[in-house]
């Protein structure tokens, strides 16, 4: 009788084995999600669209030796995120504009201790939310951009951008 | 006799709680292992010798006569190690174009034989030097010490034995 018992109760479902068991479960779930489904989740499975942009590194010293290679990748500093590729690069001289104290007229003039990087970037954007978005961070004109790069780091803005 | 019988057919032929242990023990083994490869190949990887070319510019006299072979520098925000210095440059004079009253770009610096004692004092300069750093050399990036991540143009705010000064990464070559 006693056995029997027993028995009944080694068979009884335990709401904390259950529990146990739906946790592992959640985390295998969560664990395949991450590593197989968080991608197409935002929305590499969506259809994308070829952009080029360029941005602007202004005030760099000359003495900086440019490093950036055309197909080297462009990532964002802060989310580490590819952002596209350099399809093409220039420094060209630092423009300063001033102000003429006596005409109020403004006058250009070159800083020949500072150059401008110009890098030029393709990318497969997505346009669904009404503007352009790569590796989920936004493009577009005006737009500053944080470059973390093998030949170069700095900040830079957006100055042109084009559908390829 | 039939209460026996129902309680051995609802009993499952393992325990679930055991099995599911079995599995954490067996991902963990694979956990440690795929640890330890990757800090094997890691550690091979922080081994990649650079030197980095810095620029330390608008500094005093004295702060740019710290630097010199030997100095060994750290980051300052967490004390960690960048490197040797292992060749510096004489200090210039550092050069800054500011706005003239036509607007234009004019250099305003020290000219070095003011004769102005004041002015000589107080002049700043830019210092070129050149640091030995081990590391790690991937396609996205060269990290010191496998984790500070350096490219060309980062300012770095350094510190050594006695001096605290910030410096322009001007360029990072790969030895091996």
């Amino acid at each position: 009788m006693v056995t029997n018992m027993k028995e009944n109760k080694k068979a009884k479902f335990n709401i904390i084995d259950a529990l146990f068991i739906l946790i592992v479960l959640a985390v295998i779930a969560g664990a395949v999600y991450f590593f197989f489904f968080r991608q197409s989740a935002n929305g590499a499975g969506s259809e994308k669209t070829a952009i080029v942009y360029t941005v602007e590194a202004r005030e760099v010293d000359s003495d900086v030796k440019i490093a950036i290679n055309a197909g080297d990748a462009v990532v964002d500093s802060f989310s580490l995120k590819t952002i596209g590729y350099v399809k093409e690069v220039k420094t060209e001289e630092s423009r300063y504009t001033g102000t003429d104290k006596t005409t109020g007229q403004k006058v250009i003039s070159v800083d020949p201790t500072m150059q401008t990087v110009v890098i030029t970037v393709e990318a497969d954007a997505d346009a669904e939310n009404g503007y352009y978005e790569v590796g989920g961070y936004r493009i577009g004109v005006g737009e500053q951009i944080n470059l973390r790069m093998k030949g170069f780091n700095g900040i830079g803005y957006c100055t042109a951008l084009w559908e390829e | 006799m039939n209460n026996q019988n129902n309680a051995k057919k609802k009993k499952l032929p393992f325990n679930v709680i055991d099995i599911l242990i079995v599995l954490i023990i067996i991902a963990l083994g694979f956990g440690a292992i795929a640890r330890t490869k990757l800090r094997s190949s890691t550690a091979d990887a922080q081994n990649v010798k650079a030197v980095i070319t810095f620029k330390m510019s608008d500094v005093s006299k004295e702060s740019a006569d710290k630097i010199k072979v030997g100095t060994v520098l750290y980051q300052n925000t967490d004390s960690r190690l960048i490197g040797t210095v292992i060749s510096a440059d004489e200090p210039v004079l550092y050069e800054e174009y500011i706005e003239g009253e036509d607007g234009k770009l004019v250099l305003s610096t020290y000219n070095g034989e003011d004769e102005n004692a004041d002015a000589i004092q107080n002049a700043r300069y830019s210092k070129t030097f050149a640091v030995e750093c081990y590391g790690s050399d991937t396609a996205g990036a060269y990290s010191i010490g496998g984790v500070r991540y350096v490219a060309p143009n980062a300012l770095l705010d350094l510190i050594s034995l006695d001096s605290e000064f910030s410096a322009t990464i001007l360029s990072i070559e790969i030895k091996n």
